[in-house]
């Protein structure tokens, strides 16, 4: 199976809001689609979906132009929402009934994923608990035919945390068991043990072997899961690639260096650049691992105390921030 | 792209549209409030008129017994008075009773009728007796020599003679038949009552679809949706889910509005009743007539409605698609509620101007024929092709909507922003390039 993605193109008027877009997936992973605020991310998706009209290009799977007859698509959407007054189970069975689930298949897995990202019991507010859980509560184990337990009704989408409607729009992304899932800005506007969730199940379909798009301002995320990315600036595509292969071209240039005294006469002698100092702690660029290892020896020869040496690529952050030639706000 | 591959996923848009439309409280109170207005409406406006209530004082015979002595060969029996509430409590008795208080005897000689009262009755008694005993061997008559209401209605239909020359001041021979104020009256209530029955859809089947349509923008579920479903399959689910509840609301006021009738007739005399159903029956000349016209009429009915509705119901779903809030609503709404207007104000106007021209003007025109075209035709102003020619136009108006509707829809439910304007929404079209899809 394969993605490929070529030549997409969108302007709107004469605005042009995504430029000769192209790129493969070649194998199951993680492709990440970055860019700044307004690069031409979402509306990439978008066309890359059939939801917009796209000015020229092309997007295959499998040879074969990419919709829902040819591919089994999931999508999480930058934009999420529901429909506020109506039960989540409704909507569920709706977004279900769309993507050809149906019935007590998709009621089954509609169960399943409820209870894998912890939501069953705002789904099934009426299923009785396990006996062990009720007496965790402290409480005897009633149910409603015994009287004395009020039924609850079901509860609607405008009575949900935005975290766990959040978690409902996962499930409608995945209730289809989708080969390729595109998620735009996953992890925004999460606490960090639902972060952790949504990782854990997005590190579970990449272990099935799935093809994810996903784009998001936070990097340190998709660096733990990307291998190829894709770096959008104002339409343009400004960086593109391996992730390592991409690191390793920048070279180890990044030194995070801890001593007891003051080196900063030892940096200015060598040329080496502070970019950020904290008492004793530096951050600092040099020109490759000669210069690093220059420096380590004049410390060394000096009779600075080392606390730490750091030596490393620079990070994704780094690698936008550098591409893209500002400091985006919202990058973590 | 196919139409089959455009609609695929409606069902499930209909059923899950549909369903929430049942479930919303709010639309069920609507629905209680006005099925138990149009159950109160016929006792309050039997009442206003005048309608008595049933009580012992309701006219009636004074009289304890009446007999009917029947001495030809017509088939007539007093049983038939029972039929009269004058004549509730009276004993009614065949042949020469001995005690009856009145007794309407009926001979027949050289083919002539004669009908004799005699006894003690009272003058009111005795006349109505006389008016009931006559309607009876009318009837009759009637009925012996073979005659059928059909043929009762060729030989009493009216008929018109134009003779040149004459002028308005010139006297009119005898038997000219010469449209009635009544007849005009009947045209005008005809098209009257058409033409609410055509906005009410209109306007309440719209308001849904633009409720539907923002309520899902507003979710911003949009982009899941699409993921699924064509923009189209996603407007015409609704615009189903909409026609399905709204017709099925129409039908609930129909039956509230035949109960209504019921409790009319168990509150007041049936003779309020029935003066309600004459009245109906007088402007209503699709009722007096036979069963094919009736089917034809109701095929007619439902066409032209189901063609309105698609219509008003393709702008009202644009215009949904134009806002961005609920709070916008009420002005997507307004272009719906205007278009309706002008259509059902110009079919009040349309009505009143007697002529063939007026008459296919208004049965050919877009959106004015939505309101005039079947009654036109039921009327007999129009014949049965410029009614099909009328259809046709209606459903290439339907055709186009749908067409821009597929181009913009998509476009125009992802959008945010401010309010786009009709003029803006043509110019999507026109720049949007069909390759793209």
């Amino acid at each position: 199976m394969s993605l490929v993605v070529s030549h997409l193109k969108k302007s709107y008027g004469k605005k042009v809001v995504v430029e000769d877009l192209s790129f493969t997936m070649e194998r199951p992973g993680v492709y990440a689609l970055l860019g700044t605020n307004g690069a031409g991310k979402t509306t990439s998706i978008r066309m890359m979906l059939n939801m917009l009209s796209r000015d020229g290009g092309e997007v295959l799977w499998n040879g074969k132009p990419l919709d829902t007859a040819t591919c089994n698509v999931g999508y999480l959407a930058e934009e999420r929402g529901l429909y506020p007054k109506y039960e989540l189970m409704d909507q569920l069975l709706y977004f279900a009934a769309l993507r050809g689930v149906k019935g007590a298949e998709a009621e089954r897995r509609i169960r399943d994923w409820a209870r894998r990202l912890e939501v069953e019991e705002y789904l099934y507010p009426n299923a009785p608990k396990p006996n062990h859980e009720a007496a965790l509560m402290g409480q005897k184990r009633r149910t409603p035919a015994l009287g004395g337990v009020k039924k609850q009704k079901p509860l609607k989408a405008d009575q949900f945390s935005k975290g766990n409607q959040q978690k409902i729009q996962l499930i409608a992304a995945l209730i289809s068991d989708p080969e390729l899932l595109i998620l735009d800005e996953p992890l925004s506007g999460l606490d960090p043990v639902n972060t952790d969730l949504f990782k854990s199940i997005i590190r579970e379909e990449i272990d099935r072997g799935k093809y994810l798009i996903m784009s998001s301002h936070q990097m340190a995320t998709v660096e733990e899961f990307c291998t190829d990315i894709t770096i959008l600036d104002r339409s343009k595509t400004v960086l593109q690639g391996h992730l390592n292969d991409i690191k390793k071209s920048r070279g180890r240039v990044n030194l995070s260096l801890k001593t007891e005294q003051d080196i900063t006469g030892y940096l200015t002698a060598l040329g080496v650049e502070l970019l950020s100092r904290k008492e004793n702690e530096y951050r600092l660029r040099v020109s490759g691992e000669q210069q690093a290892n220059e420096l380590l020896s004049a410390l060394i020869a000096g009779g600075v105390t080392i606390v730490t040496f750091d030596l490393r690529e620079p990070s994704l952050h780094e690698i936008f921030v550098e591409t893209v030639g500002r400091d985006d706000n919202e990058t973590a | 792209m196919k139409l089959r591959e455009a609609l695929a996923g409606t069902g499930q848009v209909f059923t899950f549209t549909l369903r929430q439309f049942l479930r919303n409280r709010a639309n069920n109170i609507t629905l209680a409030i006005m099925v138990l207005a149009v159950l109160a409406s016929m006792p309050v406006l039997t009442y206003v008129q005048g309608g008595e209530a049933q009580t012992e004082d309701l006219p009636g015979a004074a009289v304890t017994h009446v007999a009917l002595d029947n001495q030809t060969d017509l088939p007539l029996s007093a049983a038939a008075l029972a039929q009269d509430s004058y004549w509730r409590g009276v004993t009614l008795t065949d042949g020469p009773a001995a005690g009856a208080d009145a007794v309407a005897t009926v001979t027949a000689t050289d083919g002539e009728y004669h009908i004799t009262l005699t006894g003690e009755a009272g003058e009111e008694d005795m006349d109505y007796l006389r008016w009931c005993v006559v309607s009876l061997v009318e009837e009759a008559r009637i009925a012996a020599a073979g005659v059928t209401n059909q043929q009762l209605d060729v030989l009493w239909s009216d008929y018109t003679v134009v003779l040149p020359g004459l002028t308005d001041e010139a006297p009119l021979p005898e038997d000219v038949y010469i449209e009635s104020d009544d007849d005009f009256m009947d045209g005008f209530w005809v098209q009257y009552g058409y033409a609410i029955a055509v906005m009410m859809l209109c306007l309440m089947s719209a308001s849904y679809v633009i409720r539907a349509v923002i309520e899902e923008k507003g979710s911003k579920l949009i982009e899941l949706l699409l993921l699924s479903v064509e923009p189209l399959a996603l407007l015409m689910g609704k615009i189903f889910a909409a026609m399905v509840y709204v017709l099925g609301l129409l039908a609930l006021m129909i039956a509230g509005w035949a109960g209504s009738l019921v409790i009319t007739a168990t509150i007041f005399s049936s003779g309020s009743v029935k003066n309600i159903i004459d009245a109906i029956r007088s402007v209503l000349p699709a009722v007096q007539t036979d069963p094919a016209h009736l089917l034809l009429y109701a095929v007619v009915l439902v066409v032209s409605l189901l063609l309105g509705y698609l219509t008003m119901s393709f702008i009202g779903g644009l215009s949904g698609a134009c806002c961005t809030s609920m709070e916008e609503a009420g002005s997507a709404s307004s272009t719906v509620t205007l278009i309706t207007m002008v259509g059902y104000l110009a079919a009040c106007v349309v009505s009143a101007i007697p002529g063939s021209g007026v008459a296919h003007f208004s049965a050919l025109c877009p959106v004015l024929s939505m309101f005039c075209a079947p009654v036109q035709y039921v009327q007999g102003n129009v014949g049965l092709w410029v009614l099909l020619v009328s259809w046709v136009i209606q459903a290439a108006l339907v055709a186009g909507l749908a067409w821009l509707s597929a181009r913009v829809y998509a476009d125009l439910i992802i959008y945010r922003g401010s309010r786009v304007k009709w003029k803006q929404l043509f110019s999507m079209a026109r720049s949007r390039k069909e390759a793209a899809r």
